[in-house]
């Protein structure tokens, strides 16, 4: 399809097409399902403009709003404070358990994303500085990347208004709705357990926390063309156009030499990365289960819990059973075993999200990694007296660790997994006696053809 | 309708040889309430062209370091307005310039105005973090704290690199751009030596005398100095540091040519229109009730392109003790608003979540309003439940800044609360939902309405000044050196 000439923008607003009778979406409550249709129509989305509105409340057992670090306590002259969290480098992004985009017309799906927070806890981390956290995304995300004030964020029923961290919606094309394109925008969100979305101290209090959605609304940019461009959108005809997509698949790792092979099924692989979380953390009140740490042992004295940073010695992609991307195994023994950043590791995992050598925001700031200790809060002192800015105090351990590869930052057509398997192989000193989850992401080209008998998506 | 690619403010396509030739310029006039530049007829002028910008305080202010500027304008508050004028033509101009580029600035990145622009401005309030993990209070990052606790016996001040002194010799010196001053030059060069007439920059001060209703025009006081907190511009220090760029390839002569040819050159070029307007005090509500407010408003653009516009909101007058006039204040209550444009409703529903409003407000520059939730909203401290949204919980420092408490964990005096200061909304017009020029919306003959609903509250029912800031489009002619500009 030819690049559309744009001549006027029209705003949208859409609430969803199951709307509870009490205006309330509530995994708890039965009602886990959000489902909003952007109808078919002679004009294109403005992808970057999509956004996902409402409120979210998250309360304990009792139906009142929670009270972390007891802050609301103090203003009402004491009382007792609670701790339910969200996770705060996810945020409201957590509720989202799955997310599927689908024509509107033939429900054709477009793109699944399944574990969507695990996705964004990787994305987020490795797009955005401390300070875009702390600003931006607490505006509309709910996060603030440290956890103290995150929590202090959903002590009251809070708006958001976010993006959909999608492959479709994350490229710069318009997306054309009509007969001639997606056929209309289906968008299916499937909310999250709240045992994964919350954690903290009181998350298990009496029935356990919850959270609920309320005025859920998309909203975005609608482009209309100029009558040629809105015409040849009207008339059925047979074309074809790009998107990006996420798809995930889950794994277990637990031996100290792990190959793991993957069916990714598709022709144009742009990227892979995978992000690690123990099993036992996914769906546990007690933990948060968005983190993004390096591999864990358990306590030898305590085998239910994993507190033994795993020594990561080498990692290496394949295709088909030949080196894949880098013709060399990552060798980071020595970074791990001194406690260092594993630079190569890290680096290419990087890189499976914008090319490396145009980041610059991030949270992999050294500071920000948990070697030792956990978060520091830097600027305990800034400007003080000319001294050192030191971080006293700790913030709960949050690294953005993982693994990925960047098939093709040359061409960007990438690369064709039909027929042929993706692996992994990780050398890590992982005892055998901790499961970990490995959570894989692989961002791939897709074309959808259109044509008078409908769409049809190739892989 | 075409752009030379030397009028451009990008990379060049191709590799040229270029020469940068800086003057640095004493105004022509000058004096506490204005200076004027004349800028030589030479080459194209850059919009990286900058002043140099000063003020001086009293000896008593300076001794005891009690005068600063407003944390997150700077040296900005100086500025009453600036026009870059051909003749007597004016160009463009950015009236109410301190409100317009606090706001403005505050789309760079935190660590970029903390990093780049503290130097060069002045501001000092630019980064947050927590304060720690018991209270995860936000915390300014880039004060100094002579004494750092969690709770209300933290001390933090400005850094003394960025306050005055009442010495021209010691006052620190900040820097302007030219394309901060003036949009038009954000995108554009212009080709001054293919015009005939004197290209002027006149800048128009704000004043601040020795009384108490003039703190924080420019610079705002620390609490209870007691002392003369009259502030005047360090006129010696104030200089224009002219780029001229001179291509060796032709391209200038072609240029030339084309100026002098029969069509002349026409190109567009952005300007900023300011339109002000204000809401009437209603009756004082008693909590937890509210009392409703609905108005229209008219923003004078009919018949002009308009590519955006941005509005910043406060109580008429007020002045806040750390960030003096420059601030937008958000309610506890949500502001309902939309548009009419050219007899349609802009949005189907009128715009009511903040976050919705912050995200609307970024389509405008193309980048995020890099502020903490708290500080463009009370979003996370309000209690939807009340009407009122009443405040319960305080989520920010409660520590003192400059020796003004804020607001302790009972919210029980809000005088000096940074939170919400920052709540500025925005739309964006242009036809294509690009930034770039030539795609605004063209406004016929009936200006644009502002429709909103305000839901005041309890002792917050003052009257209001809404500022509306309006990026529009306009033309420029150059032909046989003299220069016409469209309304």
């Amino acid at each position: 399809m030819s690049s559309p000439n744009i001549v006027n923008v029209e705003k949208f607003e859409i609430l969803p097409s199951n709307q509870p009778a009490n205006n309330t979406y509530s995994f708890r409550g039965g009602n886990p399902i959000i489902t909003m249709t952007i109808p078919a129509q002679a004009k294109f989305l403005r992808p970057s403009s999509l956004r996902i509105n409402g409120t979210l409340r998250v309360v304990k057992a009792d139906g009142t709003n929670v009270d972390n670090l007891g802050l609301r306590a103090v203003a009402a002259g004491g009382g007792v404070a609670h701790a339910v969290q969200l996770s705060s480098r996810v945020g409201v992004h957590s509720v989202f358990q799955n997310v599927v985009l689908s024509s509107e017309a033939t429900n054709q799906s477009l793109e699944a994303i399944r574990q969507y927070g695990r996705l964004v806890s990787s994305l987020l981390s490795s797009t955005h500085s401390e300070q875009d956290l702390m600003s931006e995304k607490s505006v509309c995300d709910v996060l603030d990347g440290v956890d103290a004030p995150s929590s202090t964020l959903v002590n009251n029923d809070v708006r958001f208004s976010i993006p959909l961290y999608c492959g479709m919606l994350m490229g710069g094309n318009p997306i054309p709705l009509s007969m001639n394109g997606v056929n209309g925008l289906k968008i299916q969100l499937e909310l999250a357990a709240d045992q994964q979305v919350l954690k903290g101290a009181n998350a298990t209090d009496g029935a356990g926390a919850f959270y609920q959605l309320k005025d859920v609304s998309v909203s975005g940019d609608l482009l209309v063309g100029d009558d040629k461009t809105t015409s040849s959108l009207s008339v059925a005809g047979s074309g074809a156009f790009q998107y990006n997509s996420y798809s995930s698949l889950y794994s277990v790792i637990n031996s100290s030499d792990a190959t793991q092979t993957y069916n990714l099924a598709n022709s144009q692989v742009l990227s892979v990365f995978h992000n690690f979380l123990p099993v036992s953390h996914a769906n546990n009140y007690a933990q948060d289960g968005f983190t993004n740490g390096e591999l864990l042992n358990t306590d030898p004295a305590n085998p239910a819990n994993y507190d033994q940073a795993v020594k990561l010695k080498r990692v290496s992609f394949s295709r088909g059973g030949v080196k894949l991307g880098l013709d060399y195994e990552l060798d980071v023994e020595e970074n791990s075993t001194e406690g260092l950043p594993e630079t190569q590791v890290n680096i290419n995992y990087l890189n499976a999200f914008q090319p490396y050598s145009t980041m610059s925001r991030m949270v992999n700031d050294k500071k920000l990694l948990s070697y030792g200790g956990a978060d520091l809060v830097p600027y305990k002192n800034p400007l003080g007296n000319g001294s050192r800015q030191v971080g006293v105090d700790n913030d709960a351990g949050r690294r953005n660790f993982g693994i990925g590869l960047a098939m093709d930052r040359v061409s960007d057509v990438g690369v064709s997994f039909k027929g042929q398997s993706y692996s992994t192989r990780i050398v890590s000193d992982l005892d055998g006696k901790s499961p970990n989850a490995v959570y894989t992401f692989v961002l791939a080209k897709n074309t959808l053809q259109y044509s008078p008998n409908g769409i049809m998506v190739m892989s | 309708m075409s752009l030379p690619e030397i009028l451009k403010v990008r990379t060049l396509p191709t590799i040229e040889n270029m020469e940068i030739k800086t003057e640095v310029l004493d105004p022509i006039t000058s004096s506490n309430q204005e200076c004027i530049f004349q800028i030589p007829k030479n080459g194209m002028l850059d919009g990286g062209s900058f002043v140099s910008l000063a003020v001086r305080c009293s000896a008593a202010a300076s001794a005891a370091g009690h005068a600063f500027f407003p944390l997150q304008t700077g040296i900005h508050g100086l500025v009453q307005s600036a026009y870059l004028m051909v003749g007597s033509k004016v160009v463009a101009s950015t009236e109410d310039y301190g409100h317009y580029t606090t706001m403005i600035r505050q789309f760079d990145s935190p660590e970029h105005r903390a990093n780049v622009d503290m130097v060069k401005s002045g501001a000092s309030m630019d980064r947050f973090n927590s304060i720690d993990a018991a209270t995860g209070r936000l915390m300014p990052k880039d004060l100094v704290y002579g004494v750092f606790a969690a709770d209300n016996t933290a001390r933090a001040t400005v850094p003394l690199l960025s306050k005055p002194t009442d010495s021209d010799a010691t006052t620190p010196v900040f820097s302007v751009p030219l394309s901060s001053l003036i949009p038009m030059m954000r995108t554009r060069k212009l080709p001054l030596y293919a015009m005939k007439e004197n290209v002027f920059l006149r800048l128009v001060f704000k004043q601040q005398a020795n009384v108490a209703g003039d703190v924080g025009n420019i610079c705002c006081m620390t609490n209870g100095h007691g002392v003369d907190s009259s502030i005047v511009p360090s006129l010696v220090n104030i200089k224009f540091y002219s780029d001229h760029l001179y291509f060796k390839d032709g391209s200038m002569e072609r240029l030339q040519s084309q100026i002098f040819s029969e069509q002349g050159l026409s190109y567009i070029y952005e300007d900023s229109v300011l339109t002000n307007t204000q809401l009437p005090q209603t009756a004082n509500p008693n909590s937890p009730a509210i009392q409703e407010q609905r108005i229209e408003r008219d923003i004078a653009v009919s018949g002009k392109t308009v590519r955006s516009i941005l509005i910043q909101q406060k109580d008429t007058g007020k002045q806040h003790p750390l960030m003096g006039l420059y601030h937008s204040e958000s309610d506890l209550t949500d502001a309902e608003y939309n548009y009419r444009i050219n007899e349609q409703r802009y949005y189907d529903r009128d715009i009511v979540n903040p976050a919705h409003k912050y995200n609307e407000l970024r389509k405008v520059l193309g980048k995020p309003l890099a502020v903490p939730s708290l500080m463009y909203s009370l979003e996370p401290d309000t209690n939807k439940a009340a009407a009122d949204h009443t405040l319960n919980q305080n989520s920010m420092y409660i520590g003192q800044i400059e020796a003004h408490q804020l607001p302790n964990g009972l919210n029980a005096d809000r005088t000096n609360d940074i939170r919400g200061l920052s709540h500025y909304t925005g739309v964006d017009l242009t036809t294509t939902g690009f930034n770039v020029l030539g795609n605004g919306k063209r406004v016929g003959v009936k200006p644009i309405t502002y429709q909103a609903l305000y839901k005041r509250t309890h002792d917050k029912r003052a009257a209001r000044t809404l500022r509306f800031f309006s990026n529009v489009e306009r033309v420029i002619t150059i032909k046989n050196g003299d220069v016409m500009v469209s309304a």
